[in-house]
């Protein structure tokens, strides 16, 4: 047969039995190295997370949380404290002001509550709540960085009169359901987040800038509102 | 996210051309550097090209001995291989399901579908006679002997299936609603039809040059040299996206998309990753063959110290810098890898169709290509920026689609597959319902 070569096929099997053997066992180690990210990358993550960790972590007995990051309390019967979480006051950094509605107008359950000043940017949040504005912390108002003393004690930013309280606390979440989904939060969070900006974080403590800027520097404000259901 | 409200319908055909001549305005700053550099080249290169195809002047440095030079070694083998991208891409998102990298796939598909427009343009102007490039098609003489009866049928049914993948952005930005829902139905057939052509044409390239056995050096000519362009295909375009990507990042700034920029490090961490991967296998093949040919003694000649710095510089080096990039989440090595293994690529296939192609042939008689022809080579180039960036100034490529197109995906989607989810139903406090409800 006229360009016909013979080769010799045993001629290098050996080796090349050798080398694929060699690259399976190689291959394990490639892959396990390619599917954990390094020490550091944990240890950067590590240092953002106790940041929002205490909201992780939190005893949610009684707090009745909104998907937006806003919660309720029962004060009584039928008047409900409403406030925003820790989570929120981390993710956009330290908020300038809070515009509130005024007293004795009316809230509805998913729709624009307050809105957050944060360096010049607007940031809407939800109201947890049907009602009418019963009274507004008015030293939260001005100095809101105490949020983060007692979240959901004194931290309360408006009370409102809620008609049908337990029809609305329905559409809340507590307990294992809030636990939940507080764990689908931070998947959320840790999935976004930016790993190269940890020096940002070096003390430790409460990022003083926010949390949505490590995630993207220019249009926070839009991360924020993604958390908060106002996009 | 949504993009711009309710974009203009187009609905006959006066409006049309007035869109499209509005449209052709430029957009954006005319002196940039990148302007002042391609503009001239592409004007040189128009002109030759008309010098080449009337015959009037030799613009090449094509001969007898060397009738394969830059247009088919650099513009179509690495273009196809570069336009890898898409036929992965549109794999991980629509056939694995992968939601992560949907921002980038419009772009990636779009990409692809420009150069194989405009790099099977390169290979029309290399044969002797374009205008008989028809029959093949036609079926006047179909040559089903050739390897390259294969790669022109599967260049053109696959450019029109990117063509199907890519369209929802054209009638997105024509408005064109009905036109848009007919073309998404379209999208997943395009695709799988797609990635076969893919693997069918990536691999038919490198079974072309199995005909040149004997003319290409024994450290690079193997019967499996079809395998070896498949899985080189898979991070050729791959690092394509993330070339393409760290750019478009930067130019395109205003256009993104809310998913693009928060999910965007994330993606490029991830592609990185399918990069090492892809490069790991490719290594091993290449050192199997290496044994399997029996030519180690090879390696200390000079062939075999530029097999060498591709092998293991261009091919080992970047593979563990995408590992360790993937592994630190550290994007500044994930983009050195991926500057690294596009050069690889570059350097192997014009290994194959010049550099290691009848290498016995002292350099002094050697094709060297012309400057005429690497005008033109970079003007292809550059033509396929120009459209791109025409293209992605104007439609949805970036972008998120405009609040109708979102708006029907939804309730497409919602009624394609009903999932009572925590929080959408009732803990969001209603907001969801409130919104369909207007």
């Amino acid at each position: 047969m006229e360009g016909f070569t013979y080769v010799d096929i045993f001629a290098t099997k050996g080796p090349e039995y050798l080398l694929v053997i060699s690259a399976l066992l190689t291959f394990i180690f490639f892959w396990k190295m390619l599917s954990t990210p390094a020490k550091k990358v944990y240890e950067v993550v590590e240092s953002i997370v106790p940041a929002v960790g205490k909201w992780f972590r939190l005893p949610a007995e009684g707090i009745y949380f909104h998907q937006g990051h806003a919660w309720a309390k029962m004060e009584n019967e039928d008047v409900v404290n409403v406030g925003i979480d820790d989570f929120a006051q981390k993710l956009v950094g330290k908020i300038d002001s809070i515009e509130v509605p005024k007293v004795g107008s009316a809230v509805t359950q998913g729709e624009k509550g307050w809105t957050l000043k944060v360096d010049s940017k607007s940031i809407d949040m939800l109201s947890p709540v049907d009602g009418k504005v019963l009274a507004i912390n008015r030293k939260l108002v001005e100095s809101p960085e105490s949020i983060n003393e007692d979240p959901y004690g004194d931290a309360w930013l408006m009370k409102v009169q809620v008609p049908k309280v337990s029809a609305n606390l329905k559409n809340l979440l507590s307990g294992k359901v809030a636990g939940r989904w507080m764990e689908e939060v931070r998947e959320d969070l840790l999935s976004r987040m930016n790993y190269n900006l940890g020096t940002v974080y070096q003390d430790g403590g409460v990022p003083v800038n926010g949390i949505a800027r490590n995630l993207d520097q220019e249009k926070w404000d839009e991360v924020a509102k993604d958390f908060f259901l106002t996009l | 996210m949504k993009g711009k409200a309710a974009a203009v319908e187009i609905k006959n055909f006066k409006e049309f051309v007035a869109f499209i001549l509005s449209e052709l305005k430029p957009k954006g700053k005319l002196l940039t550097p990148f302007n002042v550099i391609s503009a001239p080249i592409m004007l040189l290169g128009a002109v030759l090209m008309v010098i080449h195809l009337t015959g009037f002047a030799e613009v090449t440095h094509l001969s007898q001995e060397f009738p394969w030079g830059i247009w088919i070694g650099f513009n179509v083998m690495v273009g196809v291989a570069f336009a890898g991208g898409a036929y992965v891409l549109t794999f991980v998102v629509y056939v694995l399901r992968s939601e992560k990298y949907h921002p980038i796939i419009r772009a990636t598909v779009l990409n692809g579908f420009l150069a194989y427009v405009f790099y099977a343009g390169a290979l029309a102007l290399d044969v002797g006679r374009p205008w008989n490039m028809v029959n093949v098609l036609v079926g006047n003489s179909f040559g089903v002997g050739s390897i390259l009866f294969l790669v022109a049928w599967h260049f053109l049914l696959y450019m029109v299936a990117e063509f199907i993948e890519i369209s929802p952005a054209f009638a997105e930005w024509l408005g064109w609603k009905r036109v848009r829902k007919f073309l998404c139905t379209l999208t997943l057939g395009a695709v799988i039809f797609g990635i076969t052509l893919s693997t069918l044409h990536q691999s038919g390239l490198g079974a072309l040059f199995m005909m040149a056995k004997g003319k290409i050096h024994p450290l690079w000519y193997s019967e499996y040299v079809p395998i070896l362009f498949l899985v080189s295909s898979i991070f050729a375009g791959i690092s394509l996206v993330i070339f393409e990507g760290s750019i478009s990042h930067r130019v395109f700034k205003d256009k993104l998309s809310y998913e693009y920029r928060t999910s965007y490090k994330d993606m490029m961490v991830g592609l990185g990753k399918i990069c090492a991967g892809a490069m790991f296998v490719y290594f091993f093949l290449k050192l199997v063959l290496l044994i399997h040919g029996g030519h180690w003694s090879l390696l200390n000649t000079p062939m075999g110290y530029w097999y060498l710095i591709e092998v293991v510089g261009l091919v080992a080096i970047p593979c563990f810098l995408f590992l360790q990039g993937a592994r630190y989440k550290n994007l500044t090595l994930i983009r050195v890898a991926t500057v690294l293994a596009m050069l690889g690529i570059v350097i192997n296939r014009l290994n194959y169709s010049v550099i290691a192609y009848k290498w016995w042939i002292p350099f002094s008689q050697r094709y060297v290509p012309s400057l005429g022809e690497i005008v033109i080579a970079l003007t292809f180039v550059f033509i396929n920026i120009w459209a791109f960036r025409w293209i992605a100034m104007r439609m949805p490529i970036f972008e998120a689609p405009p609040a109708w197109a979102v708006e029907e995906d939804e309730r497409e989607e919602e009624d394609f597959a009903f999932e009572p989810k925590l929080g959408v139903t009732m803990a969001d406090g209603g907001k969801k319902m409130v919104e369909r409800e207007r």
